[in-house]
């Protein structure tokens, strides 16, 4: 079990999905142990450890470092290839609050670790040392003294090997991080008085002298030395991303919200996956993208014809060596039409709630029969479907067409102030295991919900469902 | 695609499975990854997979479906073809007992009723359910007599053993 330190990566407004993010691809790479380890808690030599859950970390919903345990290498880079929140992840060598005891403990790890260092190094021989600062900005000088001050220490240099600034083979990072001063941190007056102050050229910059620069260097909480194994996922989003996709609409979803739901959902290579709300398919083609199979039903057919351009248009454009098959199907009408109990591994969608697109179904007030020359060409009328019906019989859908241990994972408008298991649609054969908030407005935003299928669906009761919302 | 085909019925009577009688077929090379196709089998309905191929007129399948020892990688290949390299891009899907025909256009299916069909289903529907309602409502008042004796006669048993 080796210590890893994972970057996270800094989005104003969306760093709350970033532990449950963590958590989801945990699950989704049946990843067993890991734990977290908090940085002040210490029993004596040895540090405490306690498993990932939300309610222990939320004081880190704005930190970048977070240190784990975990077994190997290759779980950590499987597990951060899906984290797009994730920078990197990195092996500590040396953890501590002062440069000087941080080389110290990367000379001992190098020593226990000597014989499998020594073998690395033959493999590859070429490194780099990165120096990263959270809180200052380094003079050159001290730059270059950090940097020798690790090369030039006896242990360090048999292992390390030889110099190599652009494309190295293993990257090494010295982290430090700095508490600001009170004179340092400015209020959001202090910012405008400064900027007022420099459109009228009043404003002097004070020069930065080597005292000053000592001055913060007395405040450093901690410095970590530590190799790179791994970037996370963020090189998906540019690919991914929508202003590059061909075929989008206004109900698509962002590329980070369609990863996050398809972390969410566990979904992994040559699984089956539905969608009865796909709209222009973006999360569909976030879970192709993992290696799903997948199908797709609307009941709107301009969305799938496409104007002018297609869903196909996506694959070709990104690549994706499958193809998705496309039904026009209501969900009220389809929900018993499916052969076997349990056919697909996952349903995932964003089920039309009036905001962005018509929430109806087709139907009438009134019984009226249509005469036999017109049945052809026929376009049906509609009538707006009720929010709890549908989501009664889209539970019963879920319930009835996904497998056991199957995860259901959609998104539900909210007010803000919600009770979570009060407020929510409950179904018998799910259980509930996890609620994100996205806040849109101060007083609306939507959830994303996730659950499981833990009990067999039983058709008698499905009629008594429909009173329980 | 054959695999979505395999797992509808109809929507008016749910009959199982549908017909294809298609116009334009065209086959798309894909990835081929015997995993899924294992696990795909085991939702399979096989005989009516063989009823669909020889319908569209392709090589013909074996009837039953080979022990787990008898598949061979030849099978599997096979199996992936049909499934999910035929797509059908113009025809349509047709119930055996209602005739009741779902037409194919551009590889997209409507697999949809009109709305007058479905004020039928509900009104047909509604009836069945207040049927079925009162039959129970008939058992439950035909038991409600006898489990109280049998329980009282059970209890008086066990407090005379003792």
């Amino acid at each position: 079990m080796k210590h890893y330190l994972i970057i996270f990566a800094h989005k104003p407004l969306l760093n709350q999905f970033r532990i449950a993010e963590l958590k989801s691809a945990i699950e989704a790479e049946e990843i067993k142990e890991i734990y977290y380890i908090p940085y002040y808690e210490n029993k004596g030599n040895e540090r405490v450890r306690k498993p990932i859950e939300r309610e222990t970390l939320i004081e880190l919903y704005n930190d970048k470092y977070l240190v784990v345990q975990m077994k190997n290498d290759e779980e950590a880079k499987r597990m951060t290839e899906r984290c797009s929140f994730i920078q990197s992840i990195q092996e500590i060598w040396g953890d501590a609050k002062d440069l000087e005891s941080c080389i110290r403990h990367a000379k001992t790890y190098a020593k226990e670790n000597r014989e499998r260092l020594e073998k690395e190094k033959e493999e590859k021989q070429t490194f780099k040392i990165n120096v990263n600062t959270f809180g200052t900005k380094l003079n050159k000088k001290k730059h270059f003294e950090i940097l020798t001050n690790i090369t030039t220490t006896q242990i360090l240099k048999d292992v390390l090997g030889k110099v190599k600034l652009s494309k190295p083979e293993r990257e090494f990072e010295m982290h430090m991080v700095f508490q600001l001063n009170d004179e340092q941190s400015k209020t959001q007056e202090e910012n405008k008085q400064i900027k007022n102050a420099k459109r009228k050229n009043k404003y002097k910059v004070k020069e930065k002298t080597d005292d000053m620069v000592n001055e913060k260097m007395k405040y450093m909480l901690r410095a970590i030395f530590a190799k790179k194994i791994a970037d996370g996922g963020r090189e998906k989003l540019v690919t991914y991303s929508l202003k590059t996709r061909p075929y989008i609409g206004t109900t698509s979803m962002s590329a980070e919200l369609s990863f996050l739901v398809v972390n969410e959902a566990k979904i992994r290579e040559n699984d089956y996956v539905c969608d009865p709300f796909v709209g222009t398919g973006s999360i569909l083609l976030a879970a192709q993208i993992y290696g799903a199979h997948v199908i797709g039903l609307d009941l709107d057919i301009r969305v799938l014809k496409g104007n002018g351009k297609n869903h196909y248009d996506n694959i070709k454009h990104y690549q994706i060596n499958k193809n998705m098959d496309l039904l026009r199907g209501d969900l009220y009408q389809h929900k018993t039409c499916w052969r076997v109990g349990e056919i697909f591994d996952a349903i995932v969608s964003d089920p039309p709630y009036g905001v962005r697109e018509s929430c109806s179904r087709i139907g009438r007030t009134e019984y009226l029969k249509v005469e036999e020359k017109y049945q052809e060409n026929h376009i049906a009328a509609r009538v707006p479907y009720d929010q709890e019906e549908m989501m009664a019989d889209f539970f019963n859908f879920a319930a009835y067409t996904l497998k056991m241990g199957g995860r259901l994972v959609y998104w539900l408008p909210s007010p803000v102030q919600f009770h979570i298991p009060n407020d929510l649609p409950y179904h018998p054969s799910f259980s509930l295991i996890r609620v994100n908030f996205d806040q849109l407005t101060l007083t609306r935003g939507r959830r994303l919900i996730t659950m499981e299928k833990t009990k067999p669906f039983v058709e008698a009761k499905a009629a008594t469902y429909h009173n329980t919302i | 695609k054959l695999l979505t085909q395999n797992m509808l019925c109809c929507l008016k009577c749910n009959a199982f499975p549908l017909d294809i009688q298609a116009t334009k077929i065209e086959e798309e090379k894909q990835f081929y990854s015997k995993q899924f196709i294992q696990r795909m089998l085991t939702r399979i309905d096989y005989e009516a997979l063989v009823y669909t191929t020889k319908q569209l007129n392709l090589p013909p399948l074996p009837e039953k479906m080979p022990a787990e020892e008898d598949m061979v990688d030849n099978f599997y290949y096979n199996m992936h073809k049909l499934l999910l390299e035929i797509r059908i891009e113009e025809g349509t899907l047709e119930c055996q007992s209602c005739k009741r025909t779902y037409p194919i256009h551009n590889k997209i299916c409507n697999f949809v009723l009109r709305d007058d069909e479905i004020m039928e289903k509900e009104m047909y529907d509604r009836k069945n359910t207040l049927a079925a309602r009162q039959e129970m409502r008939e058992k439950r008042a035909e038991e409600q007599d006898t489990p109280n004796l049998e329980e009282a006669e059970k209890m008086m048993d066990t407090i005379l053993s003792q």
